[in-house]
């Protein structure tokens, strides 16, 4: 029998968001990416467009990540100790197609590196590999706002996507954004109305939506997810129905944020029956990964190479009929 | 489809008797489009409306019970909404682990024991895995009655029997009848012999179509033959084309009223590769499947579908807590420093996740500030320096230390005074903003 018609109407498109830039677009990237587009929710093809795939970044951070569990340390191999070789097995044995920077060395409770030492480690990376670079700053907004200008410099023309414009720092990232040509990931802390007033704030100083990516902050299965996962459904659906300030595509930061949690860090010495970390750790992180994937997330990024795998083939085949 | 007051209205007396306990036959109208009372309540409803109106004010997408009534069993169905924000999702899915025919009887009692034994605890909820999925295929009739009937013996959860043969399907369902197990799966070849069986035993059934077009019409043949206990049964494997069936099934359910769809959903994703698995039923704990078909029952695999399915179903509207009272991480001593932080869960559960991150034994004592974080307890007045005090008192935290530090969150600094004015905690030190800088803070401040 004939069922009864269900296609939604959306009326908006979402933004397209292009990272990256070739010799011939100033830049000296071997490919580019593209994210958005969308004319439905995801994989929903019967009733709009999905032009462009979701896409997979590479976690490298510029000075080892000392806090990481040993599973994925060693799931990465000693490359973790440089970023430019780290990066480069991202890109070649990993198959990413970005890479995801995070400047962790000038965090002042950590190594607390200068600017120009972070500018360095952008710059490795960029000779290292010709994918396209997502850089975050590592969290303390005083020091972002001196590191970040820098690391954006040392990158000019590369189309970049740089992160995170915040209500408290947007006017910084805004600026260099537009002065370096890059992209710019916006940043609310779980919180679908200050992420709305993150985009007006970027907007009113004439930093243009179209180069904006959202970031909701990310949370880990089991801590937070139900929040991020259900503003990544309010976001998008509130763009498909023509809010032009929601309309953007969506970054998940999950290989950085995964790996903090208790699933993903304590073996089974720990959690006793939870199965070897080994196993659950990357498991954890690609189940999160799905979880965004059906909200509406465009970038992901990974860590561990089972989940950029497991990740790879699940998107593969959300994007096959 | 809800009906609106004007639909209702028509349909009544419109004689504004007050019999329903409101004025006016048109306020009484207005409550029952809004759901607050049922039609039945108008004593004077005709026999023509109140069968016009069955149908329509039964819940669009039916309640279905699997298993034996009580604890053990299943109850999916009576969802009400497309995402979870526009009210929340009810029915969590249940996971079915699969006893695959290929297992001789030894195996197949070791594999039940695996699934009896797959109950957890994780932030003070129970998960389980909550069926096996008993598969007789391949089995002669006596050899499958014997199957299902021997594993009902000792086991915590009801059955999916999967299988496609009819005789087998009868001898299997006959045999565990009593603990009502779902019968899987009815598809166009085997139909009319498997609503059959479903009617003799008074079982639940599944239904699986190569189309939403053919699905419909197997719903309703069952429909007619008194079988109405459905599941729709899809293919999870096939991703990205389940993905759309099964929104379109519970769209035309839940948003056009289409009845012959207005059923839970459940999913096959059992495969070998265990990790692609995994990944699946995460994918449709989120996309509407009311049941979750795998092979995977190791802790690994299970704990991140079986967080997915506590977080999508847990109630956007209300904020998660967790019990206020004084937390102790890890091996905590006379000189454990005491970290202060509210009930919120996800506040509270970060401090937790950080802290033993720190490697430092601690004290955590949680503040109720009714489910709000630290920034909106305090812009709310439920946080204030006298309640950190008061709760610190309730909690005899002094007793158990032999110090008088207390670590507060970072973005409270204006409290550290009047806690040591008022209270034995005379060194207040300010913590880190973020839950992130909780180790570092512990390794430079707590030597």
């Amino acid at each position: 029998m004939q069922i009864a018609d269900v296609k939604e109407k959306w009326t908006n498109q979402i933004n397209t968001v292009t990272i990256g830039a070739t010799k011939e677009q100033g830049g000296t990237r071997g490919s580019t990416i593209t994210v958005g587009g969308q004319t439905t929710l995801p994989f929903l093809t019967f009733e709009g467009e999905l032009p462009n795939r979701p896409v997979v970044a590479g976690v490298v951070t510029d000075v080892p990540p000392e806090d990481w569990p040993e599973v994925l340390k060693q799931s990465i191999g000693d490359e973790i100790n440089s970023p430019a070789e780290w990066a480069q097995k991202c890109v070649e044995k990993f198959k990413v197609d970005a890479i995801s920077l995070k400047l962790l060395g000038p965090d002042p409770s950590g190594k607390n590196l200068s600017a120009s030492e972070a500018a360095d480690a952008v710059k490795a990376v960029l000779e290292a590999v010709d994918v396209p670079l997502i850089m975050w700053g590592c969290g303390d907004e005083e020091k972002d706002n001196e590191v970040l200008p820098e690391c954006s410099q040392a990158a000019k023309g590369e189309n970049c996507l740089i992160g995170s414009a915040t209500e408290s720092n947007y006017r910084t990232l805004g600026a260099i954004g537009k002065a370096d040509k890059h992209k710019l990931i916006a940043e609310a802390p779980v919180d679908i109305n200050i992420a709305k007033q993150v985009n007006i704030l970027l907007d009113d100083i004439g930093f243009g939506l179209e180069d904006v990516v959202m970031c909701q902050s990310t949370a880990a299965l089991g801590y937070g997810f139900d929040y991020v996962y259900t503003i990544f459904e309010r976001v998008r659906t509130a763009g498909l129905r023509g809010d032009k300030l929601m309309a953007l595509p969506q970054i998940a930061n999950v290989g950085w944020e995964v790996w903090k949690v208790k699933e993903a860090q304590a073996d089974e010495d720990i959690l006793p029956r939870w199965g070897k970390l080994e196993k659950r750790g990357p498991l954890w992180e690609a189940t999160t990964a799905a979880g965004y994937l059906q909200a509406g997330a465009d970038i992901l990024t990974l860590a561990h190479p089972e989940a950029i795998a497991i990740t790879r083939e699940t998107i593969n085949e959300l994007m096959t009929e | 489809m809800a009906l609106t007051a004007m639909e209702v209205y028509k349909n009544l007396p419109k004689t504004n008797c007050k019999d329903c306990g409101l004025p006016t036959c048109m306020a009484f109208a207005m409550q029952v489009a809004a759901k607050q009372k049922a039609l039945t309540d108008c004593p004077h409803l005709s026999d023509e409306a109140k069968e016009k109106f069955a149908e329509s004010s039964a819940p669009p997408m039916k309640l279905i019970h699997i298993g034996p009534e009580g604890e053990k069993g299943v109850e999916l169905g009576q969802e009400t909404v497309m995402f979870r924000h526009e009210e929340k999702f009810y029915k969590p899915p249940a996971l079915a682990v699969k006893i695959p025919s290929s297992l001789s009887d030894e195996d197949a009692a070791a594999r039940l024991n695996q699934i009896n034994d797959a109950v957890f605890t994780r932030v003070g909820d129970e998960v389980a895995v909550r069926m096996a999925a008993v598969e007789i295929d391949g089995l002669s009739a006596d050899a499958a009655a014997a199957r299902v009937k021997a594993l009902s013996e000792n086991s915590r959860v009801p059955f999916v029997i999967m299988g496609q043969d009819p005789e087998a399907m009868a001898a299997a369902a006959g045999a565990v009848a009593a603990h009502k197990p779902l019968i899987y799966k009815a598809t166009e070849e085997n139909a009319e012999a498997f609503v059959k069986i479903a009617v003799e035993n008074k079982c639940p059934r599944a239904v699986g179509a190569e189309t939403l077009e053919k699905l419909a019409d197997l719903t309703n043949m069952a429909k007619e033959q008194g079988a109405e206990d459905l599941i729709l049964a899809f293919d999870g494997r096939k991703t990205v084309r389940t993905i759309r069936d099964i929104t379109m099934a519970r769209r035309a359910a839940l948003n056009k009223n289409f009845r012959p769809l207005g059923f839970p959903a459940m999913v096959d994703v059992s495969l070998d590769a265990s990790t692609k698995e995994t990944v699946l039923a995460g994918t449709f704990v989120a996309k509407y499947a009311g049941i979750i078909i795998i092979n995977g029952v190791d802790g690994a695999e299970l704990l991140p579908i079986m967080t997915a399915i506590q977080n999508i179903y847990t109630d956007p509207q209300v904020p998660n807590t967790v019990e206020a009272k004084l937390y102790e991480v890890g091996e905590v001593n006379e000189n454990s420093p005491v970290l202060f932080t509210t009930n919120f869960s996800l506040t509270y559960f970060c401090v937790e996740a950080e802290v033993e991150r720190s490697k430092v034994p601690s004290y955590i004592s949680v503040a109720d500030t009714e489910g709000l974080g630290v920034l909106n307890a305090y812009a709310g007045d439920k946080l204030s320096a006298e309640d950190v005090v008061k709760t610190l008192a309730e909690q005899k935290v002094a007793e158990k230390v032999n110090h008088h530090k207390l670590i507060i969150p970072g973005l409270l600094p204006s409290f550290r005074a009047e806690i040591e004015d008022t209270s034995e905690w005379k060194e207040v030190l300010i913590g880190p903003e973020n839950a992130t800088g909780i180790p570092t803070f512990l390794a430079e401040n707590w030597k």
